[in-house]
């Protein structure tokens, strides 16, 4: 068994199921390996299977063919009450959020950390610190409702990050920022690699992919995942 | 191990959730009360009223000998009667008693002259009346203006009310006027060596159909004998009979409307897609059913006691007693009836876990079910997809 080797896809395929019998494979055969302390950029066009790719690395569904494997161990072959624990390393940003409209700012970022074994001292440390790095600090009891858009996003930034997870899988994090807030959340997922996160953005952000800050940058075409080391620099 | 942290985290963030689905929260408590209160009422009625009539006849005799002639009832000569049965073997203390139905101010009323009629218990160290006295019953006493008590038609009497019966003898002395027996016979119409029926104690109570033939054989007259285990279930089935039937063929029908709404409002898109978003977030499906069971805890744990005690003070405290048992028997019991409590506990907390069990278990099948699912498969049920 490997350590701490990060996340890799093996010849990982996905075809969604009960659709048409000829459905065409949304991801085939990607070979990709995700490494702690680096930030990996996945590009590519609308309906390319970008969040596909997302929910797998984090368990949600399962591949078609092929494996996800987290610390060299194939995750997406565990039966669910091995997997359901181990997603607990995992910190997502879904593209639509998902955040709990009636809940407050600080109630959604403690929905983490609930079954996370984590004493209710750190973890309104922990919530203090993500509301502040999020901008959000003003905003801890309102109700997630009567946030802005950036607002609603940084906060499902923040609740990615709140319990400190080794893996951080964003979904278009920046979608809705201005070029402040987006370079926030730059920083805050490079900072979360430098920790030793393994950190997988899928976006279309121009912002992001002439960043500088990005290690890795994969471009995901026709269900194949391409590594593209060329990028612009950011002006 | 579990840490210690983990729990209570769990419990509060359950709390949040009663709190976040007050509506739900709101209908699960009620449906849940009143369905123990339902439940509980009818069995705690006939447990108690079992209970009650068991204290209370345990004292009466064991049997009880009436002359009868072709008309019916008739009185019985006093001294002979007393004669004839200590002749029979097994009988103890064979005690003439004296009592009869009469007209009173609120309606008949059961006039007694010795003790022998209802147990010593109910007494309780109350000085006897003299002539011209009476002791009464709670519904008695109720219909009374001042303490002047007309009584009869024929032989009527006028007799001053000097006490009257403890209130939780009232399943006894309900409707009683306890009276001097020379009062007594000018009311009932009863020459002085004359009595209603004799009462009689067995040596051994387990005789007391055995020794009937005996003793109706002793008589030089027709006699009817009243059996004391006879009149214990006269009473039981009479109590239980109208509601009791009733209630027990709508308990599993009660139980199953829980089941329903606990089952309808646990599985529906939104909270399907909501524990998808937990799972999504760390939680696991035995976390989502630990949060479930806390919450039901926190609502139904409340629930199941208000319903308890809701019963508890419809069975046994007046005046929500009287209509509970008007309800339970169709008025055929007395509105002041007082029950005993001994035994109640026990019956609670099986009507506790009548329901609460289930409940629990619903709540168990139904959110492993729902909960087991796939995340994403559960993200996929909720409105911002």
């Amino acid at each position: 068994m490997e350590l701490n080797t990060g996340l890799a896809c093996r010849r990982l395929s996905f075809r969604w199921p009960a659709r048409h019998a000829n459905e065409p494979l949304v991801l085939e055969s990607v070979e990709a390996v995700f490494s702690p302390g680096t930030v990996s950029l996945v590009t590519g066009d609308t309906g390319s299977g970008k969040s596909t790719l997302l929910h797998l690395l984090a368990g949600l569904i399962r591949p078609t063919a092929g494996e996800v494997c987290a610390d060299g161990l194939p995750v997406s072959r565990w039966p669910p009450r091995h997997r359901d624990p181990w997603r607990q390393q995992v910190g997502i940003v879904f593209q639509h959020l998902a955040l709990i409209p009636d809940l407050t700012v600080a109630e959604n970022l403690l929905l983490p950390m609930i079954p996370r074994r984590i004493a209710w001292s750190r973890m309104q440390e922990e919530i203090l610190r993500q509301l502040a790095d999020a901008d959000l600090s003003a905003l801890a009891e309102t109700p997630t409702s009567a946030l802005s858009s950036g607002q609603r996003q940084r906060l499902a930034i923040a609740r990615a990050l709140v319990a400190r997870p080794r893996f951080i899988l964003a979904d278009e994090p920046t979608a809705f920022q201005d070029d402040h807030h987006a370079a926030q959340i730059r920083a805050q997922l490079c900072q979360s690699a430098r920790e030793g996160a393994v950190v997988v953005i899928c976006s279309h952000d121009p912002r992001l992919r002439s960043s500088d800050e990005i290690d890795r940058r994969y471009h995901l075409a026709s269900a194949t995942l391409h590594k593209n080391f060329a990028h612009r620099k950011a002006p | 191990m579990m840490p210690r942290t983990r729990y209570p985290s769990m419990a509060i963030w359950a709390a949040r959730e009663v709190q976040r689905h007050a509506g739900r929260s709101m209908l699960l408590f009620a449906c849940l009360a009143s369905l123990v209160f339902l439940i509980a009422t009818a069995l705690l009625f006939s447990q108690a009223l079992d209970a009650t009539w068991a204290h209370l006849l345990d004292q009466a005799p064991d049997l009880v000998v009436r002359r009868i002639d072709g008309g019916g009832w008739v009185p019985i000569p006093a001294d002979d009667a007393v004669a004839y049965a200590t002749g029979v073997p097994g009988v103890l203390d064979p005690t003439p008693r004296l009592w009869g139905v009469v007209p009173g101010p609120g309606g008949p009323v059961t006039v007694v002259a010795s003790i022998a009629v209802f147990p010593e218990s109910v007494l309780n160290g109350m000085k006897p009346p003299t002539i011209g006295q009476a002791v009464v019953g709670q519904g008695v006493a109720r219909a009374l203006s001042d303490k002047r008590l007309t009584l009869g038609i024929g032989n009527s009497l006028c007799v001053t009310v000097i006490d009257v019966f403890p209130a939780d003898t009232g399943l006894a002395t309900h409707d009683l006027v306890w009276m001097t027996p020379d009062d007594a016979r000018h009311l009932l119409g009863l020459a002085p060596d004359q009595a209603s029926d004799l009462a009689v104690h067995l040596f051994r109570r387990e005789e007391e159909q055995a020794i009937q033939a005996d003793l109706a054989a002793a008589f030089p007259w027709p006699v009817r004998i009243s059996v004391r285990t006879d009149s214990v279930l006269r009473h039981r089935t009479r109590a239980t009979r109208l509601g009791g039937i009733a209630v027990v063929a709508g308990i599993p029908a009660l139980l199953a409307l829980l089941l329903i709404i606990t089952g309808t409002l646990l599985d529906n898109n939104g909270q399907r897609a909501h524990w998808g978003l937990l799972k999504s977030l760390g939680w696991t499906t035995a976390d989502i059913v630990r949060l479930q069971i806390n919450r039901s805890i926190i609502v139904g744990f409340p629930a199941v006691m208000l319903g308890l005690a809701s019963a508890y003070a419809a069975v046994f405290y007046p005046p929500a007693a009287g209509v509970t048992a008007f309800w339970i028997t169709g008025g055929e019991h007395l509105a002041a009836l007082t029950l005993v409590r001994s035994g109640a506990a026990i019956v609670m907390i099986e009507i506790a876990a009548l329901v609460g069990l289930p409940f629990l278990g619903t709540v168990f099948l139904t959110c492993v079910r729902s909960a087991a699912h796939s995340p994403w498969t559960m993200l996929q049920a909720d409105p911002w997809n």
